[in-house]
């Protein structure tokens, strides 16, 4: 037996004090109540036959008097948290894995996956054993443990209450890399993983994890598999007409039987396209939508069922995007006139375009993009991104090298912005050009076999595009991929600044570029909650963990960026739960079962003792049988 | 004649000393002496009297209202005494008291002395007029 309490000398000086005063009111008299009688000769009639049973009535007030004294030593003792030094040896330490992923959201089990799979625990935690200690884990795309191992019932029961589902994956190899060092040198190490088993790789993620003494079980959650997915959703504006976007989506059915899917496409929250699908058992379903309009700025595509079937993870039914933003950019065209130029550039309403002359160069006001045609005065401030057509011999941003003739286009990068929807790029023929020569940190867009003839870098923090060629001395003019080259340079000077946003996938951490050099933004979810995230190099980092539409706002009054987030991840859109986990070895058994009832603390049962005792005292009194 | 719920054998002694005239002599009483009721209507039949016993008793005397540690002290005497008392006590008084009633009516019986119970409660008015009367003390 030992003490976890008060220590025995502290436990003595207490029980003695206690003691004392109680022996010290017993032993005073009390003084007792006058009741006046008709005739006292009666009493004593009555009395005198008491007298015989004085003695008794002595051991009876001593009884009395030793009873409270068990008291107060029962109730000394529980102070003192006495525990049997084999059960303080002997309690089992617990790291529950809570899967709070997005298919924990899953409504198979009602009300969901996540509160079942809270009962289960819960039911553990009522269960746990005086020296048992307990730790609870939130397991999704960021590990989180929510307390220390604690035998605190309540501590447990209020962190069981913080777990909330995502909508991102489960990272089981972070959660076991926590749960085992939690575990390191603690006495009999359990790991329990409550989840539906939509893990991914399990096998992977366990792989070069040693789990030592640590005993490893599973609690299954889950009855059903049927669910249809939007399994990637996406959107671009038309680069001629930025009115108008197309979308292409995915739809997944992870259902055992075809589904009947209704699919609502809202653009700014105002439905905007609605159709039907059918999609087989296991098919991945793309759809592209054309030649859409009617949103400026958000989509949102949605499903459900339509043939009564079931769809039971509600998380993956809807995805978001963004679309990129409308501006207009503002284009100085520098050139002595270029009819294939200026015509190209009206092609886009959303340019401002002012063309000068070299000689007048530069105009008033500020721009985005600034197209020296030909010629390579000094850039201007508040000129923006610069696009050379046709490098000079002195004053461009680069050197140009030797002379070429015709050459064209024979390997370029494809997943340049610049080179986007340039279709037939490497048909181009360039009578006469001269070969481009980068500088460090400067990246070669497209080349000839003889150089590079396409350049995009940066000067004194400003960015250039330079062609090797003056584009009259080709037939790239007269191609398609002569305006859309045009727009590809402006669109990537001018989103440079508000960096065109995509949606992100949760579960990632975000790096999200804003505006200036703050050192934190505020972070507004799609649930409303606000949250401060650090910035550091221009951009801000985000765990992302909710799909929707985000704003992430600078300072007081900043303009905010928007983005969208989704749960695009068929890992967790396959919620067929797992009747067993199996790590690699063999199956993971369920935990081995909790000592229910009572917590075998005994200053508990103490307590219930001395209660039970002052029960008994207070009914043996009233009933005047104690005294 | 004055209902006197205080019999004393002294009170007796003088009461046949100052009338020696003897006669009919109607006592009323809770026959609460100390001394024992016995004296005090012996003294009566000795002197000649022809005692009538009206004996008032309080009901209340047998079940008082009383529990706990109390110091019961008589309102007569002034003696006192420490008792606990509880539910077996009190009816042990209970019982007592009944003797003690039974005790006084055998001792009257046994001595031909007319003995009749009166209630406390009762107004006096109707112990004279109609327990009197229909004890046959009066016509």
């Amino acid at each position: 037996m030992t003490l976890l309490g008060l220590p025995l000398g502290t436990l003595l000086a207490v029980g003695g004090a206690v003691a004392a005063v109680t022996v010290a009111l017993y032993v005073l008299k009390l003084r007792r109540r006058p009741v006046p009688v008709p005739f006292s000769r009666l009493w004593e009639r009555v009395l005198r036959d008491r007298e015989a049973t004085t003695l008794f009535s002595a051991l009876k007030r001593l009884l009395s008097l030793l009873v409270q004294l068990a008291l107060v030593a029962l109730l000394v003792f529980a102070l003192g948290d006495p525990r049997p030094v084999r059960r303080v040896e002997e309690g089992r330490s617990v790291v529950v894995l809570v899967d709070t992923s997005a298919s924990m959201k899953a409504t198979d089990v009602a009300p969901s996956r996540l509160d079942a799979a809270r009962e289960r625990v819960a039911g553990m935690v009522r269960a746990l054993g005086g020296a048992d200690r307990m730790a609870i884990v939130r397991l999704d795309a960021s590990v989180r443990p929510l307390g220390a191992l604690t035998g605190d019932v309540p501590a447990l029961e209020a962190a069981l209450e913080e777990l909330r589902p995502s909508d991102t994956r489960a990272e089981l190899r972070q959660g076991l890399r926590l749960a085992l060092d939690a575990l390191r040198d603690e006495p009999r190490p359990e790991l329990v993983l409550v989840s539906d088993g939509a893990l991914g790789d399990v096998a992977r993620a366990a792989s070069g994890l040693d789990l030592g003494a640590v005993t490893l079980s599973f609690v299954p959650v889950g009855a059903a598999s049927d669910n249809v997915a939007i399994s990637a959703f996406s959107v671009r504006r038309y680069p001629l007409d930025k009115s108008r976007y197309e979308v292409m989506l995915e739809l997944t059915n992870l259902s055992a039987a075809p589904a009947e899917v209704e699919l609502s496409l809202l653009g700014d929250g105002a439905v905007v396209e609605v159709t039907r699908l059918r999609v087989d058992a296991g098919e991945r379903h793309p759809r592209f939508l054309r030649d859409l309009a009617g949103a400026s700025r958000t989509l949102e595509a949605a499903i459900r069922r339509v043939d009564g079937g079931a769809d039971h993870l509600p998380a993956d039914d809807r995805a978001f995007a963004l679309l990129p933003e409308r501006r207009r950019a503002r284009v100085c065209a520098v050139t002595r006139g270029n009819n294939y130029l200026e015509a190209a550039l009206l092609l886009d309403e959303y340019l401002d375009v002012t063309v000068v002359a070299p000689a007048r160069y530069p105009p008033p006001g500020t721009f985005d993009v600034t197209i020296f045609d030909g010629v390579a005065p000094p850039l201007a401030p508040g000129g923006g991104g610069a696009l050379y057509l046709g490098v000079p011999e002195s004053g461009g941003p680069l050197k140009r090298g030797k002379a070429l003739a015709m050459v064209g286009f024979d390997q370029w990068d494809e997943k340049s912005p610049l080179t986007r929807f340039l279709h037939g790029f490497g048909d181009v023929q360039v009578a006469r050009a001269h070969a481009l020569v980068p500088a460090k940190g400067d990246r070669v867009v497209a080349a000839s076999a003889q150089g590079p003839l396409l350049v995009a870098g940066r000067r004194d923090g400003r960015r250039f595009v330079a062609l090797g060629f003056d584009p009259n001395d080709s037939d790239l003019v007269l191609r398609p991929a002569w305006p859309l080259f045009l727009l590809n340079v402006v669109d990537d000077f001018v989103e440079e600044d508000t960096s065109y946003v995509s949606s992100f996938r949760t579960g990632d951490v975000w790096r999200i570029p804003v505006p200036g050099d703050a050192r934190s933004a505020t972070l507004l979810s799609p649930d409303g909650t606000r949250a401060t995230v650090p910035v550091q190099d221009g951009r801000a980092i985000v765990r992302g963990e909710a799909a929707g539409f985000h704003e992430l706002t600078v300072g007081e009054g900043g303009a905010p960026v928007r983005f969208a987030a989704n749960l695009i991840d068929l890992d967790e859109s396959r919620i067929e739960p797992a009747k067993e986990l199996n790590l690699g070895g063999s199956p993971a058994p369920p935990p081995a079962p909790f000592e229910a009832g009572v917590r075998r603390e005994l200053w508990l049962l103490l307590v219930l003792v001395a209660v039970a005792l002052t029960v008994i005292e207070w009914i043996t009194y009233h009933r005047r049988l104690t005294v | 004649m004055k209902i006197d719920d205080r019999l004393r054998f002294g009170a007796l002694r003088t009461f046949v000393a100052q009338h020696r005239r003897r006669g009919l002599a109607v006592l009323v009483s809770d026959l609460y002496d100390p001394a024992g009721f016995e004296r005090g209507i012996n003294a009566l039949r000795y002197h000649g009297f022809e005692p009538y016993v009206l004996h008032v008793v309080d009901r209340a005397d047998a079940h008082p209202d009383v529990a706990g540690d109390v110091r019961v002290y008589d309102c007569e005497t002034g003696e006192e005494r420490e008792v606990t008392v509880t539910p077996p006590l009190l009816e042990k008084l209970g019982r007592a008291w009944a003797d003690y009633q039974t005790e006084i009516a055998r001792f009257c019986v046994a001595h031909r002395v007319p003995y009749l119970v009166a209630d406390a409660e009762l107004p006096f008015d109707e112990i004279v007029l109609r327990v009197l009367r229909r004890g046959g003390f009066l016509r």
